[in-house]
């Protein structure tokens, strides 16, 4: 237990230092990510596409101090090892048929390329406690000597088959993992490949797995991660959101003028209304709606109706969705 | 937040961890709705954790369960689902504890979020005119074009003002030199200037002649008023202080000597009678300047002007041509050569009686051919004065107000004929207004909610039967949550064995493994008649409600296009789509087999067969008993590939048997009978294993509308009665007293007529398997029978329900409907319906009271009388829009032959349209 509120109390001092981190955390992801602290356990985040999920983990790093997060972005063909590190064994196998006697065979360590968890879980350790395993891959060694907490986005999980949720179910628990195809043999002759060593609970990882829910995940992963769903903000907290956007690209500054306001003000009310009551089949999301924020303050001098009616393209993805907003466009700028 | 604690109670806290436990129920994540151990652990750790470090989040007016869910559901909830279950048992039970320092309890405020109202209905109007401008041909905009006109044009033909008396445009308004002008010619300066002030209204008022005006204004009254004892009368009113008429009235007819108690003569008599009555009365009242101003007036006919003046005057206006409304030039030549003004108070006068009667002195025109003499024109009193007194008869005529802002004009018929047209249109809008009043009456009645789904299997509130409980458990069980498929690990004997078997050849055996399988149960979305389907989707909801893995979907036509059960307003999910996310789903498809086509129509298939057989284990289960099936559901299971079941009490083993998971059939039997749950699922099957017991052959012609020739009134009902049982049969009786047979209705009215769940149960799939309870109608003879049949008590209970029933509630329901009149509703079967029971098309609808009326009906019915009522009111409105452009024009007088026959045809042919129409709109008619 490394304590349950180290994420709040980071995030209190940002905003009393006055940094700008370009996240809005509400109060629900404030005490998930404290919870996904405390207990050590991966966050799994879901919410509809354009919510913010991948951009929370980014942010958390920002607030807690730590380097930039290590991102892997699933697909459908990656397999439960494709988290942790990827072997390139044709490469090899294609240097030892072309291998000569005065140039050596590289090492294993050289085909191995480490991903996101295997990143994060390699860079809480010492480098000397992980040096063996990862002799040989020039990623692993550009870090500090001394380990330190990191943060790993394993981004739309949902997309991969359900065994890969389901074949990391220890590594994600004990945050230790081995690498086979570095094996040694030893003595008897058997191949032995250590895993990593325990991990320090101070320096666990912090791991996001980000869902569109899309397809239902295992039982069992879902026990072991900290849940928490990203609900569209609405009102008061959807314009915090957009005047945290509109001061990160005014540099920090204000930026807040009379139409400014007035343009916030009209464009919550409207994807609040879109959302509510015009049956889209896609409704827009915070990424539309910080879409539409740009077109609507694109400094190109742009009448403002023409801004309004090119919102057409940025919060309707579908034919009938953009018959469905016209009329609420033309309500607001009636 | 720092230092806030949480102080747990912790029975409290394992009520809420039970209670959450039940409402995860079997669509928790795997089927499992147990929280792990883990979990348990882990919330207890954040708990402790918190506490130690005041980290409870906590916003101003965050009430505690809130707070106490923001920390407590990421841990105890996997899913989006089971985070609404666990704010919804918390907000049941409340927090577990208190929070220390309090925070306040109760539901947090909510901002109500700002909602932009989209344009109404003009920018709908406008967004379709312009949509359809731009998908529109040529000939498509000319017509659009001129229906727009036969609409918008009788409307600005009601808006537009009435045209003037003499049929020409208003005069323009007068030049401010030229009031100048006239000003110094009435002064006797020159004619010329005189003869254009007559041209335009004057702006300035005339010579102050009260008593004339007066007189004027009374004897414009309506004729039978305006007798000269009348006038004398009001004359005597409007002084100050009253007179006595007597005096006034007898110096009045000394003047000009006519009847005193008849009304004024409608000719040039009237108004030399009023001159002379004027200046009669300014002496009477000592106003000598009046009486001699009125007295100029007269001074062109010569001293003591009376009676024979005025027939002299008479035969001069007699030249005046009055069809042209006003003077034509050759007898303005004649009139004029002969007249002359009297005094400038005549041409005043005259000016005056110009602004009033909106008279236009044609006597120069805009040529200038006239020959006037300015010279002479001063003395032209005659024609002024016989133009005043024509003007004086024709407002006597029109009885107008002389308030000199309206003009007068002649009327050869009555005023109210012009507004003729407009009585069309009107009695159109009368007419659907009344209906709409009816309209609003039926839309205030409201349907209650209605009885829960399920009451034939769960017993009304409370906990639910155990045996029923257990029974679909095992049900659900046995429909095997997981299921066998080739992993990657080899399986070494077998493998060793194989190859032998091979010849040495390597034929691998892989290892089986065991995976989690979810059920994808397809039904076909019903009408609401139908009771069967009904029936057997809220049974698969019962046993996905007990522990069977999966998601219930509907459909209409297309078995690969999905709604979720029950959320219709959805939009459909493609069956491709949750194949790709659950490729190991198992699919069941209830339906029957006609349904899914035709053995002669052995293609109908092959669209959805493709996406249906993507699933490696399907099946399709059938109400209809294994007896009576045929070619069809053989030709359903051949075209899928997959096997065909009866859905009754032998469907979950079968299933069991076809999917490999137990090879002898009978072990689920025997594990149902073994835990006393057999009799449940037996009752969900209609047809009893004792043949004694099935549904007795009904006498042909069950469902006419007529009683069918020789059958006996008790026979349906005693064979019926057979079969039901006596309390099946009072069920029976009690849905026959409602004139539609409805699902919820059928299931409301079973919860009080049958009391033991089991025989609800069963009565309930007795009832489903009647041809009745398929369609939705039984004939009207039929009900009456079986309510004679039923004994008393059945007849005063099923009253009593009904009494309950209407007072409470009313069947939603979806047919066809109409307004039978103003207060009654027909109902009609559905067509669909009517489709697949030629009976049905010739039955008698059932007409209902309104108040009586499902809702939907009565809006249905509603929305059938207003259409016609609305095409009625725009025929109507472009038929008087027609009209009002061919009435004569009444300043064409006198009318030409011939002039109202475009009325009468235009009013014919429309009249004659609009009954066509009516005829081929008419319900029944030809389509």
């Amino acid at each position: 237990m490394t304590g349950f509120s180290r994420f709040s109390r980071a995030l209190a001092q940002v905003r009393d230092q006055g940094r700008h981190i370009g996240y809005v955390f509400s109060d629900d992801m404030q005490a998930a990510i404290d919870l996904a602290l405390g207990l050590g356990r991966p966050l799994l985040v879901t919410g509809e596409p354009g919510v913010g999920k991948t951009r929370l983990g980014h942010a958390v790093a920002g607030v807690l101090g730590l380097p930039p997060p290590h991102v892997f972005v699933t697909r459908s063909t990656s397999e439960a090892r494709d988290v942790f590190y990827r072997y390139d064994a044709l490469a090899r196998f294609r240097d030892a048929q072309l291998a000569r006697q005065d140039q050596p065979l590289p090492p294993p360590g050289a085909y191995l390329t480490f991903e996101a968890l295997g990143l994060a879980i390699l860079g809480a350790h010492d480098l000397s406690a992980v040096l063996p395993l990862a002799e040989g891959s020039g990623a692993a060694l550009d870090r500090p000597a001394a380990g330190r907490q990191s943060v790993a986005i394993i981004d739309e999980i949902d997309k991969a088959p359900r065994e890969v949720a389901n074949d990391m179910l220890v590594e994600i628990e004990t945050f230790r993992f081995s690498v086979p195809e570095l094996a040694v043999i030893d003595a008897a002759g058997r191949r032995h490949s250590p895993p990593t060593p325990e991990i320090d609970a101070e320096l666990r990882p912090l791991v996001f797995f980000t869902s569109n829910s899309e397809r239902q995940l295992p039982d069992a992963f879902l026990r072991r991660c900290i849940f928490l769903e990203i609900v569209f903000p609405e009102g008061a907290a959807l314009r915090r959101i957009l005047e945290t956007v509109i001061r990160q690209q005014a540099g920090g500054g204000g930026g807040g003028d009379t139409g400014t306001d007035r343009t916030l003000t009209q464009l919550v009310d409207l994807v609040g209304t879109l959302r509510a009551r015009a049956a889209m089949a896609k409704p827009p999301s915070i990424a539309e709606t910080l879409d539409a924020l740009k077109v609507l303050t694109a400094p190109d001098g742009a009448p403002p109706e023409q801004r309004w009616q090119a919102l057409h393209h940025v919060l309707a993805k579908q034919v009938a969705d953009r018959r469905l907003i016209a009329p609420f466009l033309a309500g607001l700028q009636a | 937040m720092a230092g806030r604690r949480f102080l747990l109670d912790d029975d409290a806290f394992e009520g809420l961890l039970l209670a959450y436990e039940a409402a995860r129920g079997p669509a928790a994540t795997g089927g499992a709705n147990r929280l792990s151990v883990a979990q348990r652990a882990d919330a207890l750790i954040v708990l402790a954790g918190l506490n130690r470090e005041g980290g409870w989040i906590a916003g101003p007016e965050d009430p505690a369960e809130r707070v106490f869910l923001r920390h407590l559901q990421p841990v105890l909830a996997e899913s989006a689902a089971m985070a609404a279950r666990l704010g919804a048992v918390l907000a049941d039970r409340g927090a577990p504890g208190r929070f220390d320092p309090p925070l306040p309890s109760g539901q947090r405020k909510t901002e109500a979020p700002v909602r932009i109202e989209p344009p109404g209905w003009l920018w709908r109007l406008r967004e379709a005119a312009r949509h359809w401008l731009r998908q529109s041909g040529p000939a498509d905009r000319l017509a659009g074009l001129a229906g727009a006109l036969l609409l918008v044009g009788p409307l600005v033909l009601l808006l537009m003002p009435a045209p003037g008396g003499d049929g020409t445009a208003p005069p323009p308004p007068r030049p401010a030199e030229t009031v100048a002008a006239e000003t110094a010619g009435d002064t006797g300066d020159t004619g010329v200037t005189g003869v254009t002030a007559a041209r335009a209204p004057p702006a300035q008022p005339g010579p102050d002649l009260p008593v004339l005006q007066a007189l004027l204004a009374v004897a414009s009254l309506p004729p039978r008023d305006s007798t000269p004892r009348h006038l004398a009368e009001a004359m005597a009113g409007l002084r100050l202080p009253p007179a006595d008429p007597g005096p006034l009235l007898a110096a009045m007819l000394a003047r000009f000597p006519l009847p005193a108690d008849r009304p004024l003569p409608r000719d040039e008599t009237a108004a030399l009678a009023v001159l002379n009555w004027a200046a009669a009365l300014a002496e009477q009242q000592g106003d000598r300047q009046q009486a001699r101003a009125i007295a100029g007036l007269l001074g062109g006919l010569g001293e003591g002007a009376g009676l024979e003046t005025g027939a002299g005057l008479r035969a001069s206006l007699t030249r005046i041509d009055p069809r042209l409304g006003a003077l034509t030039r050759d007898p303005i030549a004649e009139e004029l050569a002969a007249m002359a003004i009297a005094s400038p108070e005549a041409a005043a006068l005259w000016r005056q009686a110009e602004a009033r009667f909106g008279v236009t002195v044609p006597f120069v025109t805009d040529d200038g051919g006239l020959p006037v003499q300015p010279e002479t024109l001063n003395d032209a009193a005659p024609f002024p004065l016989a133009a005043l007194a024509r003007e004086i008869r024709l407002a006597l005529d029109a009885e107008a107000p002389l308030d000199g802002t309206r003009h007068a004009a002649p009327l050869p018929w009555p005023r109210l004929l012009d507004l003729a047209p407009l009585a069309l249109p009107l009695a159109a809008l009368l007419w659907a207004l009344a209906s709409l009043r009816r309209a609003v009456a039926a839309r205030a009645w409201r349907p209650p909610p209605l009885p829960p789904r399920d009451l034939a299997l769960v017993p009304g509130p409370g906990p639910a039967d155990p045996a029923l409980s257990a029974a679909l458990r095992l049900t659900a069980a046995a429909l095997l949550p997981r299921r066998g498929l080739p992993s990657a690990r080899l399986d070494d004997e077998r493998t060793i064995r194989r190859s032998l078997a091979q010849g040495g050849f390597a034929d691998p055996v892989w290892r089986p493994r065991q995976a989690q399988v979810s059920h994808l149960l397809l039904v076909r979305r019903r009408l609401l008649p139908e009771h069967e389907p009904r029936r057997m989707a809220g049974w698969l909801q019962a046993l996905v409600e007990a522990g069977l893995p999966g998601e219930i979907y509907e459909y209409t036509d297309d078995p690969t296009r999905l709604v979720p059960f029950g959320q219709t307003g959805r939009p459909p999910v493609d069956l491709a789509r949750l194949q790709e996310q659950a490729p190991l789903a198992r699919l069941l498809l209830f339906t029957t087999a006609e349904e899914l086509g035709s053995p002669a129509r052995h293609g109908a298939l092959s669209g959805p067969a493709g996406a249906l057989c993507r699933f490696d284990e399907r099946a399709i289960l059938t109400p209809r008993p294994r007896q009576d099936w045929g070619l069809c559901e053989h030709a359903a299971a051949m075209t899928l590939g997959c096997p065909i079941g009866h859905f009754g009490a032998e469907g979950p083993p079968s299933l069991r048997r076809w999917f490999g998971a137990e090879a002898d059939p009978t072990a689920l039997h025997r594990r149902l009978q073994g835990a006393g749950c057999w009799p449940w699922l037996a009752a969900q099957q209609a047809e009893p294993s004792d043949p004694c017991l099935r549904l007795p052959p009904l006498p042909e012609g069950h469902s006419r509308a007529s009683r069918p020739p020789g059958l006996d009134p008790d026979e349906i009902p005693d064979r019926l009665r057979g079969w039901l049982g006596p309390q099946g049969f009072g069920w029976l009786g009690a849905c026959a007293s409602y004139p539609v047979l409805r699902y919820p209705l059928t299931l409301w009215l079973g919860q009080r007529m049958v009391g033991d769940p089991q025989l609800r149960a069963r009565g309930l799939a007795q009832l489903c398997r009647l041809p009745w309870f398929a369609t939705g109608q039984m004939p009207g003879w039929l009900r009456q029978d079986l309510r004679a049949a039923l004994d008393p008590d059945q007849r005063a209970r099923i009253e009593a329900h009904f009494s309950d029933f209407y007072r409470l509630e009313q069947v939603a329901a979806t047919p066809r409907a109409a307004m039978a009149s103003a207060d009654r509703v027909l109902v009609e079967p559905d067509p669909l319906l009517m489709a697949r029971d030629p009976a049905l098309r010739t039955a008698p609808a059932p007409i209902l009271p309104l108040a009586e009326a499902p809702q939907d009906a009565a809006r249905a019915a509603r929305r059938a009388a207003l259409a016609p009522r609305a095409l009625a009111v725009v025929a109507t409105t472009g038929l008087a829009g027609l009209l009002w452009l061919v009435w004569p024009d009444r300043l064409a007088l006198p009318l030409a032959p011939g002039a109202w026959i475009p009325v009468l045809g235009t009013l014919s042919a429309g009249m004659a349209a609009m009954g066509a129409g009516a005829l081929l709109l008419r319900p029944g008619g030809p389509r």
